[in-house]
């Protein structure tokens, strides 16, 4: 293997050589150390009231549909609704996010919702989002021990909970607040999810819920006490 | 359809007395242009981000190996291995190697363009490895037996009625014995199937859109869930890419992720991109025990010196095929090779070689409006111009079309015979043409007037209208 990798680095280097030019190790380690933002579009610029309402509405252009939640207690509420209104079943698998944890799930009982592993018989999934980037309304999920990435692909129905003061401007604050959760390293999976699940192949139609949710639900919870 | 790239024109000629392919293609081109040009207006940066997404990967390519380099430390540093293949083969036998040491029985596949320039699918069946394809798309090609057709849509050649019966002369035998018309109960059906597998498998294949230098991480970028599915559930997620696909940090991925899905498919943004770094973590509630990127050169090295090298900007989102008039004529088979279209035309020469491919960069009428949409302004019609100096000076043209050009090309750098030849020529076309401005038929042009009318020229040629019209002024 190793003998292969020397081959390639050595094409690379000569076909750099007959060009007149050289990689530079210093260029290369200020650029990854700078992580400088390129052009950032003015779409992704917007703060306050904009900001929510530009998410508010590329979500709803993604297809997925949105609710807001006044606070966090409402979120069952809020997916029992969904439910009800679109004549849908559970189980109803929830991440093991702590946020969640707290809120009374009790009150939709009927929709047996409770942590876990996800099973193929779930019928819908419920996970926070780290963030929302407002810029294409897309949903910045990671995995980790309470939060399975099945979830955001295996049930059929997808609810996100979003905390309002977590909707961002462009996909670089998006990393910005990816770089800050956790250890600083990467979580094994990083999902931006942008609406439900689709495919176009056949016959250049779009169908929704190729292989992933068909419905994707997103609760924005304005104050998340 | 023959399966290389030098039937091309044999192909083409096949591919336009088909109708049901002219109906899908019809379908598609419509959408295609209309929806990137919306997705377009609703950005104004966009320009200005194309010039800066192909900055980014100038900056890579020219700093190619220091950037492989670092992206191996960092799947290392996470828990992942890289492994380096010079070729098509290596990469294959590594990939079985890796299937083997799980004892892999059945795999399935995200779509990988990748996977299939090594032709990984026969490969992992004559070892007894069962590949399923996952992306609809591929899994309709994979039941038919056929090559993609497009680098993002790979059954767009194919008709819903097409797919209702491929469907139907494979899913009795698991279960599904009614044949489906319904596009969506069509999807549900392949839902429904592909299900079982994602579960079931041994492993997962993956291609990547980007290979990020900062993190280690892998992109994929997909709208059903199927790449994601691939890898959650298998013990172990493998990755195949091509070197070329390297971005130095984060902050580039989102500039190109920016102009990928408005050039490919006119969204905003795909429904799902995935970053992937290294197997599952300590503690975590799903992912892979194991995770390899196996990461192929065939040839790109070699690219990156000479004149073809822009073309390793490419980002695979197949705007410059769906604004072809070759291509949404011909459609993807004709091409005869995993790359179609004008960045296949000018790929498949360096794979094939230009001897085999030679007919692939004289497939373009030089309208230019691939370059014109291509995001990363890798400049095609250049490059197709090249090719073909190239096969001209190594006689590997036909030889007719050698002695033509020849003939020609003695004539045209003697100015005055020519314009005394076009001279005596355009007024006897004139005559033929008898005032209705067109031909139904002409000698030595059948090949076009059996499909369409040639235009008549004028009595008299540029030059010699310039000069009448210049004289009373001067």
């Amino acid at each position: 293997m190793s003998e292969q990798r020397i081959a390639i680095i050595g094409r690379i280097r000569a076909a750099h050589a007959a060009r007149n030019i050289a990689s530079s190790e210093s260029d290369v380690t200020a650029r990854l150390q700078a992580r400088a933002r390129n052009l950032v579009p003015q779409r992704g610029q917007l703060t306050g009231d904009a900001l929510r309402a530009q998410f508010l509405n590329f979500a709803v252009k993604s297809q997925a549909s949105v609710a807001v939640a006044a606070l966090a207690r409402d979120v069952p509420a809020a997916i029992g609704d969904y439910l009800m209104a679109h004549q849908l079943a559970g189980p109803v698998r929830l991440s093991g996010d702590g946020w969640l944890a707290g809120m009374p799930w009790d009150r939709i009982a009927a929709y047996q919702p409770a942590p876990g592993a996800v099973m193929e018989t779930d019928g819908a999934g419920v996970s926070v989002a780290l963030c929302g980037i407002a810029e294409t309304a897309t949903l910045m999920l990671t995995s980790g021990p309470d939060a399975p990435s099945a979830l955001n692909f295996l049930p059929p129905v997808h609810f996100i909970a979003l905390r309002a003061a977590d909707i961002v401007g462009a996909l670089e604050d998006g990393w910005a607040r990816l770089r800050l959760s956790g250890n600083g390293q990467m979580p094994r999976t990083v999902n931006l999810i942008t609406g439900p699940s689709r495919t176009a192949d056949i016959a250049q139609t779009m169908y929704m819920g190729a292989h992933g949710p068909k419905r994707l639900h997103v609760i924005v919870v304005e104050d998340d006490g | 359809m023959q399966r290389r790239p030098s039937a091309f024109n044999a192909n083409a000629a096949e591919a336009l007395l088909d109708a049901d392919l002219q109906r899908a293609l019809g379908a598609a081109e419509a959408g295609f242009g209309l929806k990137r040009r919306k997705a377009i207006t609703g950005l104004p940066e966009f320009d200005a981000l194309c010039d800066q997404a192909a900055s980014i990967k100038d900056h890579v390519l020219d700093n190619l190996d220091i950037y492989l380099e670092r992206f191996e430390a960092q799947v290392f540093a996470s828990g992942g291995m890289v492994h380096w293949c010079e070729d098509a083969q290596a990469a294959r036998e590594i990939i079985l190697k890796l299937c083997q040491s799980v004892n892999a029985k059945m795999v399935t596949k995200g779509k990988s363009m990748v996977a299939e320039e090594i032709g990984l699918n026969p490969f992992l069946e004559a070892n007894n490895i069962k590949p399923v394809e996952t992306d609809l798309g591929e899994y309709i090609i994979q039941l038919a037996d056929e090559p993609p057709s497009h680098i993002i849509g790979p059954a767009l050649h194919k008709t819903k009625d097409q797919v209702s019966d491929l469907f139907h002369a494979h899913h009795p035998a698991l279960g599904y014995p009614e044949r489906l018309s319904e596009g969506e109960a069509l999807v549900g059906e392949a839902r429904a199937i592909l299900r079982r597998q994602y579960l079931q498998a041994d492993a997962g294949i993956t291609g990547a859109n980007f290979l990020i230098a900062e993190t280690g991480s892998t992109v994929i970028v997909t709208n059903e869930g199927n790449g994601d599915m691939t890898q959650i559930f298998p013990r172990m997620h493998i990755v195949i890419a091509s070197i070329e696909k390297i971005v130095p940090t984060l902050e580039d991925a989102a500039t190109l992720l920016r102009v990928l899905a408005r050039s490919a498919t006119g969204q905003e943004m795909s429904v799902y991109t995935t970053f992937s770094t290294g197997p599952k973590r300590r503690g975590d509630a799903d992912g892979p025990e194991q995770f390899h990127v196996v990461m192929l050169d065939n040839g790109r090295s070699e690219l990156l010196g000479g004149n073809q090298r822009d073309i390793l900007r490419c980002i695979r989102c197949g705007a410059c095929m769906n604004n072809c008039p070759v291509y949404m004529a011909a459609g993807g088979h004709a091409y005869g090779a995993t790359y179609m279209g004008p960045m296949g035309s000018v790929l498949t020469p360096h794979f094939s070689g230009l001897k085999a491919a030679q007919a692939l960069p004289f497939a373009s009428t030089f309208c230019g409006k691939c370059e014109a949409v291509c995001p990363m302004r890798i400049p095609l019609p250049r490059l197709m111009r090249d090719l073909r100096a190239e096969a001209h000076a190594a006689r590997i043209t036909p030889a007719r079309e050698r002695l033509w050009l020849a003939l020609w090309a003695w004539v045209a750098g003697r100015p005055q015979l020519y314009h005394r030849l076009s001279g005596w020529g355009l007024p006897v076309l004139k005559f033929l043409a008898r005032g209705r401005g067109r031909f139904a038929w002409l000698p030595l042009a059948g090949g076009w007037t059996r499909t369409r009318d040639f235009p008549a020229p004028p009595g008299k040629s540029f030059m010699a209208q310039w000069a009448a019209r210049k004289k009373p002024g001067s």
